[in-house]
């Protein structure tokens, strides 16, 4: 199924062989896959971008599985890779209309695709590098100083980028909020 | 721009009532803020406001596109093939390429100012005509005895195979330059091409 994999320093306790580490490496997809997708769809507001980039994210992953899988924090890696390959996509502007097909349904399904479409707008108003800041913290509780190693930021710094882009998106998302009501 | 939301009368900043929502402020400054926040209405309307736009942002769930993207992996992967470079990289490869041929034709030719010093795998066909490229080495490394008036200096066929298989990587940078060109202890001119190569994870 998959190809041989990139060499495998194994543990005392794991044979290496192709097939464990395929084995491992799917393991590692079904573990992540969901956090760097959610990842990458806040940031790009897109499934189909977030689904490509999340490919190659862990096409990434794989050519560096030996190193990768032994980190202690895997994740950063995975949203590090995530982070750079989704800010260099939306560095090229373009207009994402909201696909409600990928709009889970609900009790209120009207309500809910609107509250969606507005988080997505309000998403995609802020600069990259805030949204990638507010969602790694908001959604998926990074640390400041574990951020700070996603995008290549001082503590210090993303303390005052987060504050920012928290305040934008309240001001942002309460604006459109209005308009709609 | 602060609409519902009545000004701190003590000017709070929005760092700090930030860092206190994001459990980063340092344990001197914590009990001060807490105590604040605690008799002031607008920071906790504030931070209430913070918490649903958390709130918001996490129920912004991503489609369910795992078995969409687990097979795009297994493919890309079985056929042990890269996706498509964008062109900017391959523009990028390709100038450097360029670069490091001509740094190296002009080491080599700086080097062959001084004939009949220096090793030689390659002949240039255009000074030997229809003649077959003759071997020389190393004067000082023995016979054969050089031969010709234009020998070249070529890089070993180790480094040469690394740096193809560098330059042939899209997520690798090449950089070159020349250090250090003077002529050695026999009267040699000696140059270094300076070659950083660097690896992009990301």
């Amino acid at each position: 199924m998959l190809g041989k994999a990139p060499p495998h320093k194994p543990h005392a306790h794991d044979t290496a062989s192709p097939t464990s580490d395929a084995a491992r490496f799917e393991q590692f997809f079904q573990r992540y896959e969901p956090q760097i997708t959610g990842f990458l769809w806040r940031m790009l507001g897109d499934a189909d971008a977030a689904c490509d980039l999340c490919q190659e994210t862990f096409i990434r992953a794989w050519q560096h599985f030996a190193t990768v899988a032994d980190y202690p924090k895997p994740a950063s890696w995975l949203f590090r890779v995530a982070s750079n390959l989704a800010l260099n996509h939306v560095r090229r502007p373009q207009a994402v209309p909201f696909n409600e097909e990928f709009a889970p349904a609900g009790s209120d399904p009207g309500n809910r695709v609107v509250a969606r479409e507005l988080v997505r707008q309000t998403l995609m108003e802020l600069a990259p590098k805030s949204r990638a800041l507010l969602v790694l913290r908001d959604v998926y509780a990074f640390g400041y100083a574990d951020i700070g190693q996603c995008v290549q930021m001082t503590p210090a710094a993303v303390k005052m980028a987060i504050s920012r882009a928290r305040e934008q998106f309240r001001q942002i998302y309460r604006a459109k909020d209005g308009e709609h009501r | 721009m602060s609409q519902g939301v009545t000004r701190c009368p003590d000017a709070m900043p929005i760092e700090t009532l930030t860092a206190w929502y994001d459990h980063e402020l340092v344990p001197d400054e914590a009990p001060r803020v807490r105590d604040h926040v605690r008799t002031c209405p607008a920071c906790q309307r504030r931070l209430d406001e913070y918490g649903i736009n958390t709130d918001r942002l996490r129920d912004f769930n991503a489609p369910d596109l795992h078995a969409r993207i687990w097979r795009g992996v297994q493919q890309e992967i079985a056929h042990g093939r890269r996706r498509s470079v964008p062109r900017s990289v391959i523009g990028g490869v390709g100038a450097a390429a360029v670069l490091v041929a001509l740094m190296v034709l002009l080491f080599t030719q700086l080097l062959a100012q001084r004939p009949g010093t220096a090793t030689s795998t390659l002949q240039p066909t255009a000074t030997h005509g229809s003649q077959p490229p003759t071997a020389t080495t190393h004067p000082t490394h023995g016979s054969p005895t050089p031969t010709g008036t234009s020998p070249w200096h070529t890089v070993g066929p180790a480094f040469a195979q690394s740096l193809a298989l560098a330059a042939s990587d899209p997520q690798t940078l090449i950089s070159c330059g020349f250090v250090n060109t003077k002529p050695d202890q026999l009267g040699n001119p000696v140059g270094a091409l300076a070659l950083g190569i660097s690896h992009d994870f990301g």
